[in-house]
């Protein structure tokens, strides 16, 4: 989804600087989701479809209030269920609304080849431009949610866009429109983690989570999509949000480090076959020894 | 109707089948009706009830009721107010044209009327008064505007009236300014005293959109309007001590005003405006002494006076308060042999509940993909101690079985449903959702069992309320 109006910050895939980089000030946007508050009615995932355009798709019960078991290319917004036993014998059943974290650094433009196919804006939105997409899928080995997913009838990846066109109208994500508790809130990235440490807080000395949290992860130096959590120490309890997420180390490896050797290789290759052409001359065909 | 006293039936925007306890009894009340006329945006349970699961081609055949289904428009088809649990008469307007053939429900009603009273007219009737003499003010008899309804509930005098205290005079004609208007020598004329004040001269309150908040305790009064007066909180001046002093000084709803003699405050006061508190009046106006009751007069309720705990019709344990008398003795119950009530002795060991999901909206959602998607299909909630016993896996069929009936859909075993232990008995419960019936896009497809819930559930009523007993019965789990 092409935003013109949208500073682009990063650009997959692409060499030399990005064009108009620093042009305007903007805000880093942010969205807070309050599992603490959220009752799984899945009005969000509902108005991502909607909003969005996407596909009805048929499910059936597996047990759980969870719809599917993991986001898909066509349904950006899963709530995820888990009923959590806590040390002390009581239940939760912890609900936790599971979407692109829009990264700061974000593992899936590292990973992708495609100049152009992911940009990251300024104001913090990670968004894929499937006009550029080539399909090659290693944006999902680069992302550590588990989030961009591959479509075989368009043979491209989608994923959640933070409603990137709602947003530069001056609006909210249509998932925070339609949160009918007010577990989902939409704003700076200063103000809503101002706003949820203020809730964990809140949970810590007034609710008895004595661990209640913020998840904004350092690893990929923060997120753009941030949760208040009733026990910040065991986020994986919370349907698999990962402790401690990363970009691959394959990917870094790969991207970095062995993008150069790489470089580097051709480089000298090139450089040794001119060397070796200067120095020895062409290789001609051995002259053929006459008969004795 | 079940007892063939009654003929035929109008359900306008009710799913009879499908929200009454005892199912099978309402589909067999219905097999015997000559006539049923049912207004729904979908086909309905209740306007196929001669296709429910169990009933064979021979069945059918015999199965006599004419059933008319008119299309009608959906909420958004029409303009009109909707209440909600605050008392808030919202207005809303139309948004789109009711598609198709489908009517405005007012317009059915309105037309069908008129043709009763032409009838009346031409051959005269069993008292015919009422329908002959009804005011039918409105503009197009046959097309009444909600907003001509909502007037005329609103209440307007019919001859001049004057206030004794304020001396301001009605005239005829005009919307009514409040109930304190209405009059008992036909003066005036009224829908609903609660209602009297939200479509007055000045307009229509009921459509208010003031977004102000003048004393920041979220009372928004100018948003809307609120039976009754526009009070936002009834029996208000409990907020205040003996005094006349708000209790609690940052919250301030209403007070007594030395200076004018009046109560007054951020919200419409509940009370006698003028009276002083030295009076002594109490703050809960209906009651004749004027405060809460604990004791309640037998004139007022069917049972008490005190309030006691009884056991379900169908309970796993004899009331330990009084085991003699486990459930309420005047609690509202049938006689047909339809009206069966199960016991533990007959293998009825597991208690079972009911309740709504927030992913469907009663009985018609299952007609939306996207809800449908959300919630595919009926389950079954049980304990994992229960489904560890029965060796029955999540997401495997299960039969739930009542002395009434059979519900058949997934199981799925939790951990939020604990087992109890009552008197020493270890006690299972187990709760169905129960939105899915045999008729929406997953039952056209006999992609579930089609097997509503309401078939388990006993007809036994409060005897006040007459609200059934659908939150506690008793049904045997078997794997299916």
């Amino acid at each position: 989804m092409s935003q013109a109006t949208l500073e682009i910050r990063r650009i997959s895939g692409h060499a030399g600087s990005v064009p108009g980089a620093g042009l305007r000030r903007e805000f880093e946007v942010c969205k807070l989701i309050d599992t603490t508050t959220c009752i799984g009615c899945k009005a969000c995932e509902v108005a991502c479809l909607e909003w969005n355009g996407l596909t009805f798709s048929e499910t059936t019960f597996n047990n759980s209030y969870q719809t599917m078991p993991e986001t898909q290319w066509n349904y950006w917004n899963l709530i995820k269920f888990n009923e959590h036993e806590r040390d002390d014998g009581t239940l939760q059943l912890l609900m936790r609304k599971d979407q692109c974290m829009h990264c700061e650094e974000p593992g899936c433009l590292a990973a992708c080849p495609a100049d152009g196919a992911i940009v990251q804006y300024v104001n913090g939105i990670v968004d894929f431009q499937q006009d550029h997409c080539i399909g090659c899928g290693y944006c999902m080995t680069g992302c550590p949610f588990n989030i961009p997913k591959f479509s075989p009838t368009a043979r491209k990846v989608f994923k959640c866009t933070l409603c990137v066109d709602r947003v530069t109208q001056g609006l909210e994500p249509a998932c925070i429109k339609s949160c009918p508790t007010g577990c989902l809130h939409f704003g700076t990235k200063p103000e809503m983690k101002a706003l949820a440490e203020t809730r964990a807080a809140q949970l810590r000395q007034e609710s008895g989570f004595a661990h209640a949290g913020v998840y904004d992860p350092a690893g990929i130096a923060g997120t753009h999509v941030i949760y208040v959590l009733h026990d910040a120490t065991n986020p994986e309890a919370y349907g698999g949000l990962p402790n401690d997420p990363r970009i691959p180390w394959t990917v870094k490896l790969w991207k970095t480090p062995l993008k150069w050797i790489g470089n580097l290789a051709i480089v000298a290759g090139l450089v040794g076959v001119v060397g070796h052409y200067l120095r020895f001359g062409p290789k001609l065909p051995p002259e053929e020894e006459e008969r004795p | 109707m079940y007892r063939g006293s009654i003929k035929g039936m109008l359900a306008f925007g009710m799913n009879g089948v499908m929200i009454g306890p005892d199912q099978q009894k309402n589909i067999d009340a219905l097999k015997k009706a000559d006539w049923l006329v049912v207004g729904e945006i979908y086909p309905d349970e209740t306007s196929e009830f001669w296709r429910a699961p169990g009933i064979t081609a021979d069945e059918m055949k015999k199965i006599n009721t004419t059933v008319y289904r008119l299309p009608c428009a959906g909420f958004a088809e029409k303009d009109g107010s909707m209440t909600n649990s605050a008392r808030w008469l919202q207005w809303k307007n139309a948004a789109v044209p009711p598609p198709g053939e489908a009517r405005l429900d007012q317009d059915i009603v309105a037309q069908i009327f008129l043709r009763v009273r032409d009838l009346y007219r031409k051959e005269g009737g069993k008292f015919p008064d009422p329908i002959l003499n009804l005011t039918w003010p409105y503009i197009d008899p046959e097309h009444p505007a909600l907003s001509d309804l909502a007037k005329e509930i609103n209440g307007k005098a019919v001859a001049d009236i004057t206030d004794p205290a304020t001396k301001q005079t009605i005239r005829a004609g005009q919307q009514l300014p409040g109930f304190a208007f209405l009059r008992d020598d036909g003066s005036t004329s009224c829908g609903n005293w609660i209602y009297s004040g939200c479509w007055t001269e000045a307009g229509p309150q009921l459509a208010r959109r003031g977004t102000e908040d003048p004393s920041g305790l979220g009372i928004y009064p100018n948003w809307a309007w609120s039976w009754p007066a526009n009070r936002r909180v009834l029996y208000n001046r409990a907020s205040c001590d003996p005094a006349g002093k708000p209790w609690d000084p940052d919250r301030r709803q209403i007070w007594w005003d030395e200076d004018s003699h009046k109560w007054i405050g951020n919200d419409v006061p509940d009370f006698k405006p003028d009276s002083n508190p030295k009076d002594h009046m109490g703050p809960f106006i209906m009651n004749p002494e004027g405060v809460g009751r604990i004791f309640g007069p037998l004139a007022a309720f069917a049972d008490g006076p005190f309030p006691e705990y009884y056991e379900p019709i169908e309970s796993p344990i004899a009331n330990p308060l009084h085991p003699n008398q486990s459930s309420n003795p005047v609690v509202k119950k049938f006689n047909t042999p339809m009206d069966k009530y199960g016991t533990i002795e007959q293998g009825f060991t597991v208690v079972c509940t009911t309740y709504r999901l927030t992913e469907h909206y009663h009985y018609w959602t299952k007609n939306n993909p996207m809800n449908v998607q959300l919630i595919p299909e009926p389950f079954i909630e049980i304990p994992v101690e229960l489904a560890d016993e029965m060796g029955i896996r999540g997401a495997q069929k299960i039969k739930v079985t009542s002395a009434r009936g059979t519900y058949i859909a997934k199981a799925f075993v939790t951990r939020r449903i604990k087992p109890m232990t009552i008197d020493g008995k270890k006690v299972y419960q187990i709760g169905l959702p129960i939105h899915q019936g045999f008729r929406g896009i997953q039952e056209d497809a006999e992609k579930d069992a089609r097997t509503p819930a309401n078939l388990l559930t006993p007809t036994v009523y409060d005897p006040n309320a007459y609200t059934p007993e659908f939150k506690g019965f008793l049904v045997k789990v078997e794997k299916a």
